[in-house]
């Protein structure tokens, strides 16, 4: 008996000649305790498809299905008050990022217990008591009173399971979880998934969104390959991440930088530049000897934030050193100190003891006049370029705030249209707002910018975390290029232990504001020491070798 | 926990108090060197203005008594000190201390303000709920119907509204007598502009809160539409409108000036009008200083709530 019959669905917005097709003819369906996940890039049409089942395509939407059945109900054809009638109690959303789809001026419990109140014939307390065992059901820690407390109260995993909560408290049959995952740490992840796996094992079905392979694998028994708005591919989830039978199946796999040994393109090339092999005499090659001056070098950082009894020691007792050429990985959870170790290195915060070392020269604990001849050779690329710009600032002028003075307007965009050129993107772009432009192109106008003062060292802090992986897996070979091309270092800041693994020479692992582990990338990866490492490798949600 | 809470309320009741005192104190020194600058003898003011023609002597014995005679900054120091003891002093035009005339008038125009904010929230609140979420058309409507009632000056308004009420359907009487019905016109008169600034507020923040993603999750639970603007989005539309409302009472005192002449009303504003008409310097003094207590009163009011409302603020953080 199918739980979910989705077939023939058309999804378009506006009218007449404005309209745009964003689902365009796909069918599906779930089997109670079946979970069916849909991977596809931003604007490949997974998310709408999901709300059309809700009976929430949005305003001024039009669908269109052959059938569109949940559990014996033709969505299509109910009323507002019937479809209110099956949301939340046939069928439950999950969605992404807790932080903005839990209302923060509610109570915790308030949210949880909705279901509930909106479904159920229950008296306040039964209520209560509910949402304290719901809590206590997706492995809240003391459901009491976190049901009291507000959502910004509680940790960003809190949070997700809270939203969990709500989704299943009137035990819904079918559970869509729209990217339940993509802002937590990979220990959070991994509870998460596990929550998510006994629900799927209770018999509930569940229609898992998301773009990223590796959860997929984990939960998924079909997938859905969508792109365009068209499902391209299907299969049993093995299939499907053994390369599928559409090329961009291959593609979307390959993005994935697990397993990639470095300095190998993600991405495939024209034959030309095709997979190159490191060439000789590049830095990287040459690991450097043990006399060489590292570029930045930090010794005992440390740094603490608040007063008296409030301080948090985000940094403790930190050594990094970063030669010429190589990337050092600092990998850690939120909340480790990877970006407070940043910012030190970036000499944006002086460090409370300790010191940080540019070429062989003080960089920290000097005045700033001292440091801002020298800014130029250390770069930052943040996670979020547009939110690191003046939105009303032009692509040409936010590169050329970066190149040095004393240059004509037009050398001004010269070399603005060079440092473009040099990061693969297209001249036209240096008149456009970086608002207009797509998440991989605005990080890459990021990485222009950076790379316009010829810096020595970039530090990339989470560089690629907002973006789809085959963009990533774009803006990752471009950063191998430059860094072989032009002699670069990087301090790579991130999370995800595949992209580390694919773009270090060497690791530090960070955890609670010290370096608990610190060596060679594969050594570091194979055969981990410590055991915040191991518990680390052992969170990452995994799939079938390639 | 509980008791870290009560430790904060008291600190952050301790930094409140402090500060009001310290801007109290700000406006009572400013009020005190502007009248001082206006030109003009203080002394020819205190004995009824330019046009009184008084003697030299008479002029010689008002320097005595109010201490014109001495340096500016030792009288700055005689008023802070009978401020201290809250004596305002006596006006130069009714001979009645100046606490006398405010304790008279501050009650018909507390009732005045508060009224009228109060309904200009109803009349905000309406609106707001009437017109979000609707087509175009409606929000456009919406959007006029808004801007012009908080651009609409008060003396025309009562004008018409007299013109409208009194005059031709008689519901009204046009002067505001003590009976409550004398209220009602001046009160709709100083709320129409402030319910529509505030509902023009409430409506962005209401379309905001409707389409984040809470809401979403709140449909998806089963919310009806009226569920959502009640239990969710109401609560964040009202916050920065609340954080206007201590700004619009400032603006309901500047009104009451008007509405009051117009109406015929005794209170705080025909008072302060009658007091700068013949520079009857010590009553504008303390219409000022009252206007500044209420002013810093209702900042304190509308502060505390919005820490009541949003919890992200929390009563922790300065």
């Amino acid at each position: 008996m199918t739980l979910l019959a989705v077939e023939e669905l058309s999804v378009s917005f506006g009218a007449g000649r404005d309209r745009t097709s964003v689902v365009r003819n796909v069918s599906f369906s779930i089997a109670p305790g079946e979970c069916v996940a849909i991977v596809g890039e931003s604007g490949s049409g997974k998310s709408v498809t999901a709300r059309t089942i809700l009976g929430l395509a949005g305003t001024g939407s039009h669908v269109d299905a052959r059938r569109l059945e949940l559990a014996g109900h033709d969505v299509s054809r109910l009323a507002e008050r019937e479809l209110q009638r099956l949301r939340g109690d046939v069928v439950g959303l999950i969605s992404q990022d807790a932080l903005v789809s839990l209302d923060p001026l509610r109570r915790v419990g308030a949210e949880v217990g909705d279901p509930l109140r909106l479904h159920r014939r229950t008296s306040a307390r039964a209520r209560r008591r509910a949402v304290v065992d719901l809590l206590a059901r997706v492995g809240v820690p003391r459901p009491e009173l976190r049901a009291r407390q507000y959502p910004h109260e509680l940790s960003g995993g809190l949070r997700q399971r809270s939203l969990i909560a709500s989704g299943i408290a009137a035990e819904p049959r079918l559970l869509i979880a729209d990217e339940p995952t993509t802002a937590l740490d990979m220990t959070v992840q991994a509870g998460i998934l596990r929550l998510l796996a006994d629900l799927r094992d209770a018999e509930t079905g569940l229609l898992l969104i998301s773009h990223d392979l590796g959860v997929v694998a984990s939960l998924a028994d079909r997938v859905l390959v969508m792109r365009h708005g068209r499902v391209i591919d299907e299969g049993p989830t093995a299939v499907i991440l053994a390369g599928g039978a559409h090329p961009y199946t291959r593609e979307l796999v390959h993005a994935v930088p697990e397993g990639v040994p470095r300095h190998t393109a993600l991405l495939a090339r024209e034959a030309e530049s095709a997979p190159v092999p490191a060439q000789a005499g590049s830095s990287s090659q040459m690991p450097a000897d043990a006399g060489a001056r590292p570029v930045l070098s930090a010794t005992g950082l440390e740094k603490s934030f608040g007063r008296g009894s409030h301080a948090t020691r985000a940094v403790d007792g930190v050594d990094v050193h970063v030669q010429s050429g190589e990337t050092l990985g600092v990998v850690g959870e939120s909340g480790s100190g990877k970006t407070t170790v940043g910012r030190l290195l970036l000499a944006l915060t002086e460090p409370d003891a300790g010191a940080v070392l540019l070429e062989g020269e003080a960089w920290s604990g000097v005045p700033e006049r001292s440091r801002r001849p020298r800014r130029r050779l250390v770069g930052f690329v943040s996670q979020d370029t547009s939110s690191t710009v003046d939105p009303r600032w032009t692509v040409e002028h936010v590169i050329a705030d970066a190149l040095p003075g004393g240059l004509s307007p037009r050398q001004r965009r010269e070399r603005a249209a060079e440092a473009l050129a040099g990061v693969a993107l297209e001249p036209a772009l240096l008149d456009r707002s970086p608002r207009t432009l797509s998440g991989g192109q605005r990080q890459r106008v990021g990485i222009a910018r950076a790379l316009a003062a010829e810096p020595r060292v970039l530090v990339l802090d989470e560089p690629v975390s907002a973006l789809d992986a085959t963009v990533a897996a774009g803006v990752l070979d471009l950063l191998d290029d430059l860094q072989r091309e032009r002699g670069l270092s990087y301090v790579l800041i991130s999370h995800d232990l595949s992209v580390i693994r694919h773009m270090s020479d060497r690791v530090a692992v960070m955890h609670e504001g010290r370096i608990v582990e610190t060596g060679p990338t594969e050594t570091v990866f194979t055969a981990p020491e410590h055991e915040y490492t191991r518990r680390l490798l052992a969170d990452v949600p995994m799939r079938p070798s390639i | 926990m509980s008791g870290s809470r009560a430790q904060a309320i008291v600190r952050w009741t301790a930094r409140t108090v402090l500060r009001a005192t310290v801007v109290l104190w700000a406006s009572a020194t400013l009020v005190f060197f502007i009248t001082r600058l206006v030109p003009g003898d203080p002394a020819e003011a205190a004995l009824g203005g330019p046009g009184s023609q008084a003697s030299e002597e008479a002029l010689d014995a008002v320097r005595q008594r109010y201490g014109f005679d001495q340096p500016l900054i030792v009288q700055y120091g005689i008023a802070m000190l009978a401020l201290l003891r809250l004596d305002l002093g006596t006006s130069y035009a009714l001979r009645q201390p100046v606490v006398q005339i405010l304790a008279d008038t501050v009650p018909g125009t507390a009732t005045l303000a508060v009224l009228a904010l109060l309904l200009a929230w109803a009349m905000a609140l309406a609106l707001t709920l009437s017109h979000t979420r609707s087509s175009r058309a409606g929000a456009a409507i919406g959007d006029t119907v808004e801007i012009v009632a908080s651009a609409v000056p008060h003396f025309w308004l009562a004008t018409i509204l007299i013109a409208v009420f009194s005059t031709a359907l008689a519901w009204f009487p046009p002067v505001s007598t003590g009976t409550p019905a004398g209220l009602v016109l001046p009160v709709v008169t100083l709320a129409v502009p402030i319910a529509g600034f505030l509902a023009h507020v409430m409506r962005g923040s209401l379309d905001e809160a409707l389409s984040a993603p809470f809401a979403t999750s709140a449909v998806a639970r089963g919310e009806t539409a009226t569920g959502l603007r009640f239990r969710h989005a109401l609560r964040h539309a009202a916050l920065p409108a609340l954080g206007l409302s201590a700004w619009a009472f400032g603006y309901l005192i500047g009104g009451a000036v008007v509405v009051e002449t117009i109406f015929a009303r005794p209170g705080l504003g025909r008072s302060l009008l009658q007091a700068v008409t013949v520079r009857d310097v010590p009553v504008v003094t303390g219409v000022v200083l009252v206007s500044a207590l209420v002013y810093v009163i209702l900042t304190v009011v509308t502060d505390a709530l919005t820490r009541i409302i949003d919890p992200r603020i929390g009563i922790v953080t300065r």
